[in-house]
């Protein structure tokens, strides 16, 4: 990780001061799967703005990249996200582009995983969006896309470490807009 | 992340199924769709559905003009409801 966030970060220590006095109470709570009531009192970051990058380029020009928050990994490839800890897991996993998507697997226990196991598209479009290239609606797809296990407790180091890494790596393969499939 | 990519300089849009929870993370721009937690594009198999949501996603990337902006996307859940944690998820389920 050596890419360094350039989203306004100011959020960040309140953020964690509140995590950190909301946390001991909340622990126990999903250990006993009590999602509602641990969340009820989870400290949402204090977000001030809306980050605004202009479209500059028309679709059928554009290199799309994607990221999914469906846990979704190459088993043989790389290991698994840690679907089973309580404050999440706020690593990725860089997928080819060129991946079958049905071959993925998905390490994720906070969605039924019925309509993507039948059908990965569902929550990672690939075969579309090649669908959508072939007939020149987009002009291309970028050479790898992402995956990250969208429970994660820790939004301080999804902004500090994870996010930041993906950015800047979509950035130097050429995307001209992203899809996020939050799943 | 959305936030994150933007700052780069890379326009996105997001797919939500929960407007209460993408609202609280300010995305840019973002396209709601009425598919049951863990579907965001529609039913397996579905491939026209599927190709319309994302053609539909991509086009608001141009068409929404103001940071916040979102479509309402009118595709329903053709399918079964889903059974998830002792509930059962159809349209417009999220949790």
């Amino acid at each position: 990780m050596t890419a360094r966030a350039k989203v306004d970060g100011r959020w960040i220590a309140d953020f964690r001061s509140r995590y950190d006095a909301w946390w001991p109470g909340a622990a126990p709570l999903i250990d006993k799967h009590d999602y509602a009531s641990a969340f009820k009192t989870y400290p949402w970051p204090a977000f001030t703005e809306t980050l605004w990058a202009p479209v500059t380029k028309p679709l059928g020009a554009s290199r799309i990249g994607v990221v999914t928050t469906g846990g979704l990994y190459r088993a043989g490839h790389d290991g698994p996200f840690d679907g089973k800890a309580p404050d999440g897991d706020w690593s990725f996993r860089a997928i080819p582009a060129e991946t079958p998507i049905q071959t993925l697997a998905i390490s994720h226990e906070h969605f039924p995983h019925e309509t993507a196991q039948a059908d990965m598209n569902t929550i990672f479009p690939l075969d579309r969006l090649r669908e959508l290239e072939a007939g020149g609606e987009i002009g291309g797809l970028t050479s790898t896309h992402y995956s990250l296990m969208g429970y994660c407790t820790r939004a301080a180091d999804v902004a500090e470490a994870m996010a930041p890494e993906i950015a800047s790596r979509l950035k130097a393969e050429g995307a001209d807009a992203v899809l996020v499939v939050p799943v | 992340m959305q936030r994150e990519i933007e700052a780069w300089g890379i326009p996105t849009i997001s797919l939500s199924n929960n407007p209460g929870a993408t609202g609280r993370v300010m995305p840019p721009r973002w396209a709601h769709v009425r598919f049951p937690r863990g579907s965001m594009l529609g039913e397996p198999g579905n491939h026209d559905k599927q190709m319309a949501v994302l053609r539909d996603t991509l086009a608001a990337l141009a068409s929404i003009a103001t940071p916040g902006g979102h479509v309402e996307l009118p595709y329903r859940w053709e399918a079964s409801p889903i059974p998830w944690r002792g509930k059962s998820l159809s349209e417009g389920s999220n949790s």
